[in-house]
């Protein structure tokens, strides 16, 4: 018996093309921005430049709280916004009196900062020579272990962080001192003494924890405004919480967002290629998602049915 | 490069094609990759729940005489107990106290900042938009809660105006979960590419020509 041999439509096989051919088209796609930086043009968003306008416009005499709890596995994504952050906050002139307490909240970023810190982020050597009195790095801390811990340490650091990187005990520090007496009580360093957080996690349900613990707790509330570095997909969750009198006032997506930075704030860095990357891999995306449907609907009404 | 740079990234490099190969199809040196990532994680959780125990309750109580943070390992090794089936129950008194604790920290906090704060600012900001785009933002984010509301309201049949509103809530859930889902993609897509650029740059560029990173 003749076997009946079934032919196979243009839509059929556009249809089932070896994904492995589209994984490598991807990857072809993905590393010519890498080779080669394409420069695709971009324009500075709303929220970035309010974020710049947050950091770069404080009142003299601000103290800022920066909160890193980004690991090094998603590193590509937001370590370009940490990157022109850090050197926003060096850019900020000595006579404006920042202070700075800054800590990590994951073991591998903590060593990426760290190194940074010690060359492209590198501070100005006014700071440098004022360690611990304009700014201090306490190092790695668990603060997010969990959202109890996070409470804890907003009503009272002790309780969580009691030595700097350096090993000086937290209240022997000049800067921590006056930190402390910005607001009562004198004696505890918590979050009624911080102008600002500046925060950077990858987690999208962070948003409600950080805004729960540094915004709404304490009586009366402590609300501390935050900004907020993150990745694209964390922006539905950061929403609720934006705008110019809520706990968030500006945030920055990934590295679509730290592109916008980089070029606002003229410190160029990765951010931008990461941006091509994404930009060049997002035109395969949608040309794979043209080509998807085109088969599907060429098979579904161009197709002659059998008789 | 240095010699211990290089062979971080001659290590880095080797678990990294590891994980890329799985796009070809599971294999042996994938999940040796994985197993290598997994021991490096585990490795790292102990070495800090050490270093902790060491510095917050150890060091306290044998320096200072601070016995009572010695209860909370106690809480803490009262969880292991959970290993047994015939004393499981005694773990449970410290996961009811941790339970407890988180709940009560989260809960006061939620209903304000999640609850009350969103229906004011909800409406709030309809009367205090100024540009155009603002008003625009804040009748949007009015009619999608109002509308997505109505789709969890099951205590009526969604026929008449609660079918349009339910309707137009599914439409708005759907266009969330799409954006959702779109950034998802592109940060997947971010971690593809700082892997190449890794790849590209520490290795090919770095370790093996020799060039500057």
């Amino acid at each position: 018996m003749a076997q009946k041999v079934e032919q196979k439509t243009i839509w059929d096989q556009l249809g089932m093309i070896d994904y492995r051919y589209i994984y490598a088209v991807f990857l072809v796609l993905l590393v010519i921005p890498v080779i080669q930086p394409v420069g695709i043009p971009m324009k500075i968003g709303p929220t970035t430049q309010i974020y710049y306008n947050t950091i770069m416009n404080l009142p003299k005499g601000s103290f800022i709280l920066f909160h890193n709890w980004v690991s090094l596995d998603i590193w590509s994504d937001m370590g370009p916004i940490i990157i022109v952050t850090f050197k926003m906050l060096w850019s900020i002139p000595k006579d404006q009196d920042i202070t700075i307490i800054m800590y990590q909240s994951t073991s591998d970023a903590a060593i990426k900062i760290h190194d940074l810190l010690k060359a492209e982020c590198k501070p100005p050597q006014w700071r440098l020579d004022t360690y611990g009195q304009t700014w201090v790095d306490l190092g790695y801390q668990l603060v997010y272990a969990s959202e109890l811990t996070m409470a804890a340490t907003a009503a009272n650091f002790k309780a969580v962080v009691t030595k700097d990187y350096y090993g000086t005990e937290i209240e022997k520090i000049p800067a921590i001192q006056r930190v402390m007496k910005k607001a009562a009580p004198y004696d505890v360093l918590n979050a009624y003494d911080f102008d600002l957080m500046i925060w950077g996690s990858w987690g999208c349900t962070d948003p409600d924890v950080y805004v729960r613990q540094w915004w709404t707790a304490g009586s009366p509330p402590y609300a501390l405004p935050q900004l907020f570095m993150t990745i694209g997909n964390c922006v539905p969750n950061a929403m609720p919480y934006y705008g110019k009198d809520k706990p968030i006032r500006a945030f920055i997506p990934g590295a679509a967002g730290a592109a916008e930075l980089e070029l606002l704030t003229g410190f160029k860095g990765d951010g931008m290629k990461m941006a091509d990357i994404t930009d060049l891999g997002g035109i395969g995306t949608v040309t794979f998602f043209i080509l998807g449907n085109l088969a599907f609907l060429g098979k579904k009404f161009l197709t002659k049915k059998e008789e | 490069m240095a010699f211990q740079a290089q062979a971080g990234t001659l290590m880095a490099t080797i678990v990294i094609v590891s994980q890329l190969t799985m796009l070809w199809k599971d294999n042996f040196f994938f999940r040796w990759g994985t197993r290598i990532v997994v021991a490096y994680a585990v490795a790292d959780s102990m070495g800090w729940s050490l270093y902790y125990l060491n510095t917050r309750f150890w060091t306290p109580f044998t320096t200072k005489g601070e016995w009572w943070w010695m209860l909370a390992v106690l809480a803490g090794l009262m969880l292991y107990f959970r290993l047994s089936r015939q004393y499981g129950w005694v773990a449970k008194y410290p996961l009811g106290l941790q339970l407890g604790l988180g709940v009560g920290v989260a809960s006061v906090a939620m209903l304000r900042a999640q609850i009350l704060d969103q229906v004011v600012w909800t409406v709030r900001d309809l009367f205090t938009a100024k540009t155009t785009m603002e008003v625009f933002n804040a009748i949007v984010a009015f009619v999608a809660v109002a509308s997505v509301v109505s789709y969890f309201f099951f205590t009526r049949e969604h026929t008449g105006v609660l079918k349009v509103s339910a309707f137009v809530g599914r439409a708005f859930m759907m266009a969330s979960i799409a954006v959702i889902w779109a950034g998802d993609y592109i940060w997947a897509m971010a971690i593809l590419a700082g892997v190449l650029t890794f790849l590209v740059n520490s290795f090919v560029k770095g370790l093996l020509l020799g060039m500057p990173v």
